[in-house]
């Protein structure tokens, strides 16, 4: 299987779509189930099964700005994030490939925060660490 | 609540290392329901749509076991052939026997318990057919099938033919059918090699439809079923008008009451089929639909219900009965657990519900879902439920209406989970929560009672009442009040036409004319009005006769002479024309004109005025037919009638009125100064007097009770009460006793009068004789009276002097014991009658024997009534019937009434009425002296439908009216004690309807003096003494009048000396135009007249010397309170104008004896030449008054008519509050359990002794 060293984010509308770079120990996908566990009159449990969350957790490695125009940067990120409208163009949905090609609909999960790696933090050089969590969501 | 609970339960429960409880619910389907069906095949092609018809066809639905096979059998409408198919797509086949087809008349119903096949054949045989099953079994090809093994004739039916046949079991069934305007049922059985018939006494009455004995009435016995468990036979019948009764036979062959198992509300409800369930719940399947007179509520919507019911009495109307909207006639039929819909062969199987097959139904277990059970069994249950796996979010059985049994728990041994029950109920809502990774389901139950009584609802109106039970002893009229739209007095049809002052002349009517042809219409105006009616005349037979009674001739007004007269005597003179306006029971209006061809004869009166006329053959009167041609129909009310007068000369004419004989009118009472009735003090109050009645020389008590020991006697020796085992005896002609030596010895009996009729305020004289033997010291002999008020007051004998006078060995005579007015105010409760005494001879000695009561007397009349006094209603008028409905009960069509009533007088009733409407409709038992009658009254017309020979000795006369179920009966009580029924009737089909209303059936009392009437012209003792009858009234009942005697009119009491002959007809009225004084011959034909005389336009140009004295010594009578004896009659009056002989063509010249000319008189005033009563003048005491038109003159006589007590009670069962709430529940469907109530299968009552519950 083809993998890529980036993830691609891209709006409802592909008006920005970026490629990011996540850190090695930064991403992980994970799958929640979730479900309810009742006893009954006889004290046995009774689990009910919902629906399993899937989500997206990187580290991406942001610039504040970026050579490589397709790469994004921390305001093409940040301008991301703030989609917040369900019902405007674009949408707070996202469409992230992940690194396996894989195609997501996907909405932010959670604070964005932008903790720079240099004492430079405009310029091709400088860095931010930055924790997202994308939650795949139905494809509204 | 309690529950069983197993011993293994119980060790567990108290085991110390305690217990793993657990619960489970099992959900069981209550409902079916469906909208289409599984199979229409095989359907015969006569089958009927989805309706409620009134020509059902005949088909039952019964499975055999043995076949396997469900079965439906017809009876064809087109050729009378019974024919049977089964299940599936089955041809239609004739049952043959030996080749040929069996026959039922298709109004019956036939129906089988296999191999045995229930019918009528055409001739009226009653026939058990045995089927041959074997070749039922086999498929059925079409056309006729051979497969009747044998046939028996049970018997011939001479009427009920056709039936409707209820099969029960093997040879044996029941048979409804019509019974002379009822249903009649007889239970069948083959028993002990014979068919043994068990009939009902009484029938299913319709109150307010008989049934004819005609095949299509047949046709509403198809709504009937019968069912037989272990309690015995019921049988239900589904009323025209709604409702279902039943009527049940219990195990010993004892017919039950009639019951109402489903009441109706706007409502129908339609028997197809019944059965029983393994549990013995009966069901009853049929067809419900909302109905309306008024159209209001009126539904065409069919409802197919199964309702339910344990007892047998009381079905249910719950919402769960509902099993389909699709309105065929299905029949339920069950089989194993399932039950077939099954309608003409079309069906639909489901699994049975839990009402009929119980747990057997369809049913859903859960115990591992639930999480927590909530609730009592008050209030209800809460179960919350886990549904993991989503399984019963949509289940089929987990909603609303659905059995829920609840069941606790625990691990007895190993791992085993014994079960109890703690409550059965009804799921009475359903709650879903849904969320992620949450599946929860919420039940809430609550009891089965309070869900169905929670969901039971009658939209309409339901009433339920229990036997309602009243005694009155009218003391004021709280309790009766006057019946509504009272009848009246009856007369025969008539009227004059003095209502259209239109057509008056010189203040009445007078004659009129027309010179030239011509015609006039003359009304009679609104009858009601004019004539003082209840109500419009009804007509309720055709046809009817129209007679116009008047004069007409050719000519003009007051000609000099017919010879001077220039018309043609071959002219006509006018035809009468009848004209009737009435009102049709749709309330339009018509009016309806004959013609002349209509009439009888002929259409014109005699035409005397010129000679040679041929209408001198004219009729008086002139008669017509109405009849349903001309457009009258039965049940018309007649507004208004008319007469059309017209001929194409001048003529002058008069019409004086018209009388339609079969026709009665109802005259309202309020027109005339009569009071009807009053409370007051009541006379001759002597319900128990006779001075033989109980003479105990037959050897019997005759309703004495001994004391105890034997009439109480105590044999004591001194003072201490040691007793004595001596007998009182009471054979051998008397009473007495025998004792050992030397002991004093008293003894007494009681009689109980309270129960047998109370005795108010009378004194009591005791008689009787006596013989004594071997007496040492004397005996004595006393009595006693007892009083609801406790007192008891002993007395000795006449012959007794207080402490001397001891009757002794050989004594004997008679005695008196005397209470003389002592009981005034008081109720007597009891009489008693002891005898004491000492002796001291050996113990095969009396002390006296033959002491024989030979009657108590109650005293009455006057030494009581100008003492304290028993109130009742005294009946004041003549001639109206006085009808009283009692409020309590308000409605019963069963019931037993008594009255307690004088009744004196050669024409006086009274009684009690029943089944009444109004004052007008009911049906009545009456007794007057002489005789008993139960007479039905329908529009106040009176028709005697049973008469026997009776008369009471008593004053006052105890009389009981009895109905159930199409059976009347009279009782008279007689010495205290209510005999066997003095008279009874059956109804019958002739007798039409029981009742006029459908659903009020009023009781109460009933009397009339009926004495002889008739209705007078006026009377004014002031100026006359002849009383005249109003022409155009019965004159039978002045016949009935003695040559001299006392009469009444308008309350006030005249005598008469005297009364005229009997043999004209009254005519009149006519208007009086003149009086004078005369002495002339006639110049027409020289007959002589003198004296006072009265000019009125009575016409009739005829013969003086011949006809001058034809009404000497009848009356000519007035309207205004004159009349005067007639001497004798000038028919051709004449006067002279300017030296011109003028004959007064329209009018007659009456000479009377003592005519005074001082009378005011009127042109006003209605004139009549009648018969009636002379020498009529006031009774001492009595004021001058006077009486107008139409007063009635009443025979004097003896009569009173006075009621004391009543008392009344409906049939139904003796309900107590539980009782009716038991009723409530069961129809929704609920079980009462009344816990704390104590059931007594028999319990004595002893008079005094308190009885706790």
């Amino acid at each position: 299987m083809a993998v890529t060293e980036y993830i691609t984010i891209t709006t409802s509308g592909s008006e920005i779509s970026k490629k990011f770079y996540a850190i090695l120990t930064g991403y992980t996908e994970s799958h929640q189930k979730t479900q309810s566990i009742d006893e009954n009159i006889e004290g046995d449990p009774l689990i009910t099964n919902g629906g399993i969350i899937i989500r997206f957790s990187y580290i991406l490695k942001l610039s504040y700005e970026m050579e490589d125009s397709t790469f994004g940067t921390k305001n093409d990120l940040i301008q991301m994030y703030d989609l917040n409208n369900p019902n405007a163009e674009p949408s707070d949905v996202l469409t992230l490939i992940d690194h396996y090609g894989i195609s997501h609909t996907v909405k932010f999960e959670g604070p964005l925060e932008l903790n720079p790696l240099t004492t430079m933090i405009d310029g091709e050089d400088s860095f931010f660490y930055t924790p997202i969590r994308l939650i795949e969501v139905i494809d509204e | 609540m309690s529950r069983t609970v197993s011993d293994n339960l119980l060790s567990a429960i108290n085991k110390v290392s305690g217990i793993r409880a657990n619960s489970r619910l099992t959900v069981y389907k209550n409902r079916n329901y469906f909208s289409g069906l599984d199979s229409t095949s095989g359907s015969p092609t006569y089958a009927q749509g989805p309706t409620i018809t009134d020509m059902p066809i005949s088909q039952a639905s019964r499975y055999d076991s043995a076949n396997s096979r469900l079965y439906t059998l017809f009876i064809n409408p087109t050729t009378e052939y019974i024919e049977i198919t089964t299940t599936g797509s089955n041809p239609v086949c004739e049952l043959n026997t030996s080749g040929s087809p069996l026959l039922s008349p298709k109004e019956g119903k036939i129906d089988a318990f296999f191999p045995y096949l229930y019918r009528i054949n055409k001739v009226g045989e009653l026939i058990c057919s045995t089927l041959n099953m074997t070749t039922l079994k086999n498929s059925f090809t079409s056309g006729p099938l051979d497969c009747v093994s044998s046939e028996e004739v049970i018997e011939t039916l001479t009427s009920g033919s056709p039936s409707a046949l209820c099969a029960l079991g093997e040879k044996e069934f029941v048979r409804l059918f019509i019974d002379d305007g009822g249903i009649g049922i007889i239970h069948y059985l083959y028993s002990g090699g014979s068919w043994v018939k068990n009939t009902f006494s009484h029938r299913f009455m319709i109150p307010d439809e008989v049934l004819p004995d005609s095949p299509e009435s047949a046709y509403c016995l198809n709504f009937s079923s019968a069912v037989k468990r272990t309690d015995g036979i019921w049988i239900y019948f589904s009323y025209p008008s709604g409702e279902v009764k039943g009527v049940h036979i219990n195990t010993d062959g004892i017919w039950s009451d009639i019951f109402v198992a489903i009441p109706k509300d706007l409502s129908v409800f339609k028997i197809a089929n019944a059965f029983v369930d393994i549990n013995e719940r009966i069901h009853l399947c049929g067809q419900f639909q909302r109905v309306d007179s008024l159209d209001s509520f009126a539904s065409d919507s069919i409802w197919n219900l199964l309702c339910s019911s344990d007892d047998g009495k009381v079905f249910t109307l719950d919402r769960n009965v509902l099993f389909s909207l699709m309105g065929y006639r299905f029949s339920a039929i069950p089989v194993g657990n399932n039950i077939y819909y099954i309608d003409a062969n079309r069906y639909k199987v489901l699994t049975g519900t839990y009402n009929s097959i119980y747990e057997n139904t369809d049913n859903l277990v859960l115990r591992k879902q639930i999480t927590e059970i909530t609730g009592s069994a008050d209030s209800g249950y809460t179960l919350s439920i886990v549904t993991a796996n989503d399984a019963l979010l949509d289940h089929e059985l987990l909603v609303e209406g659905n059995v829920g049994k609840l069941e606790i728990g625990v691990n007895t041994s190993g791992s085993e989970i014994e079960y109890t029950i703690w409550d059965t109920c009804i799921i009475s809502s359903v709650t879903t929560n849904l969320a992620n990774a949450k599946r929860n389901l919420s039940l809430e139950m609550i009891s089965e009672g309070s869900y169905r009584l929670q969901q039971f609802s009658y939209p309409f109106y339901l009433e339920m009442q229990g036997k309602q039970s009243f005694f009155d002893p009218i003391t004021d009229m709280s309790n009766l009040y006057k019946a509504p739209n009272s009848s009246g007095m009856k007369e025969g049809f008539t009227v004059d036409f003095w209502n259209q002052e239109d057509d008056f002349s010189g203040g009445g009517l007078a004659p009129m004319f027309h010179n030239t042809a011509g015609s006039k219409t003359l009304m009679s105006g609104d009858l009601k009005d004019y004539l003082y009616l209840v109500d419009y005349p009804i007509i309720d037979t055709l046809p009817i006769t129209f007679k116009i009674y008047g004069w007409s001739h050719i000519g003009v007004m007051q000609g000099a002479d017919y010879i001077n007269d220039t018309t043609p005597y071959t002219n006509p003179n006018d035809d009468f024309i009848a004209i009737i306006k009435v009102q049709h029971a749709d309330g339009t209006d018509e009016t309806i004109t004959l013609t002349t061809a209509d009439a009888t004869d002929k259409s014109y009166p005699p035409q005397t005025w010129k000679p040679g006329s041929s209408r001198v053959d004219g009729s008086y009167p002139v008669e017509y037919i109405f009849d349903t041609p001309d457009g009258l129909v039965v049940g018309d009310k007649i507004l208004e009638i008319g007469t059309l007068i017209q001929s194409t000369s001048c003529t002058v004419f008069y019409v004086e009125r018209v009388e339609i004989p079969e026709i009665n009118m109802y005259i309202d009472p309020d027109a005339f100064p009569q009071d009807s009735s009053e409370i007051a003090d009541i006379t001759g109050y002597d319900p128990m007097s006779g001075t033989t009645a109980w003479d105990f020389n037959d050897g019997t008590l005759q309703g004495w009770v001994e004391g105890n020991p034997p009439w109480g006697n105590v044999c004591r020796t001194g003072a201490a009460g040691l007793q004595h085992t001596s007998s009182f005896y009471y054979s051998n002609g008397g009473v007495g006793w025998t004792a050992g030596g030397g002991q004093w010895h008293e003894g007494d009996a009681s009689f109980d009068v309270e129960s047998q009729g109370l005795i108010i305020g009378a004194g009591v004289t005791f008689t009787g004789t006596y013989y004594g033997v071997h007496s040492h010291a004397g005996f004595k002999i006393n009595a006693a009276v007892e009083c609801t008020d406790g007192s008891k007051t002993w007395a000795f004998g006449d012959i007794f002097s207080g402490d001397t006078g001891w009757l002794s060995e050989g004594d004997s005579g008679t005695f008196t014991v005397n209470f003389d007015a002592s009981f005034y105010g008081k109720t007597i409760k009891r009489l008693w009658i002891g005898c004491f005494g000492y002796q001291y001879d050996n113990a095969s000695n009396k002390v006296f024997d033959n002491l024989s009561l030979n009657g108590v007397t109650v005293p009455d009349e006057e030494s009581f009534s100008d003492v304290t006094a028993k109130k009742g209603i005294i009946i004041k008028n003549l001639g109206i019937p006085n009808v009283y409905f009692s409020s309590k009960p308000y409605s019963a069509f069963n019931f037993e009434s008594c009255v307690n009533v004088k009744i004196l007088g050669t024409y006086s009733y009274a009684g009690l009425v029943g089944l009444a409407e109004d004052g007008r409709n009911f049906i009545c038992g009456r007794y007057k002296t002489g005789t008993l009658q139960i007479v039905k009254v329908r529009n106040g017309e009176t028709t005697i439908l049973a008469s026997a020979s009776y008369t009471s000795s008593a004053t006052f006369v105890r009389i009981m009216f009895c109905h159930t179920n199409g059976d009347l009966s009279i009782r008279v009580m007689e010495a205290g004690v209510w005999g066997a029924p003095k008279l009874t009737y059956r109804w019958k089909y002739d007798d039409g309807p029981m009742a006029t209303d459908p659903d009020l059936y009023h009781l109460g009392i009933f009397s009339i003096s009926d004495v002889p009437k008739f209705r007078i012209c006026s009377f004014d003792p002031a100026q006359s003494t002849f009383v005249g009858l109003l022409s155009g009234y019965d004159t039978s009942l002045f016949e009935a009048f003695p040559s001299s005697g006392t009469i009444v009119i308008d309350n006030v009491i005249y005598t008469y000396t005297g009364k005229t002959g009997t043999s004209i007809i009254p005519r009149g009225p006519y208007q009086l135009r003149c009086a004078n004084a005369w002495n002339y011959s006639s110049p027409a034909d020289g007959e002589h007249y003198s004296g006072n005389s009265v000019e009125i336009t009575y016409f009739d140009w005829k013969s003086n010397p011949t006809y001058h004295e034809e009404y000497q010594n009848y009356i000519v009578a007035s309207n205004a309170g004159y009349s005067w004896l007639i001497n004798e009659i000038d028919y051709k009056p004449w006067i002279t104008t300017g030296g011109l002989l003028i004959y007064l063509n329209h009018r007659c010249r009456i000479f009377g004896f003592n005519l005074s000319l001082d009378t005011y008189i009127s042109c006003a005033d209605k004139m009549f030449i009648t018969m009636g009563l002379t020498g009529v003048a006031l009774a001492p005491d009595q004021e001058s008054f006077l009486h107008s038109e139409g007063s009635y003159c009443y025979q004097q006589e003896e009569n009173e008519i006075e009621f004391a007590d009543y008392y009344a009670s409906s049939d139904d069962q003796d309900s107590t509050i539980s009782d009716l709430i038991s009723k409530i529940c069961k129809m929704s469907g609920a079980k009462p359990l009344f816990p704390g109530d104590k059931t007594h299968t028999t319990l004595s009552l002893t008079d005094g002794v308190e009885e706790v519950l």
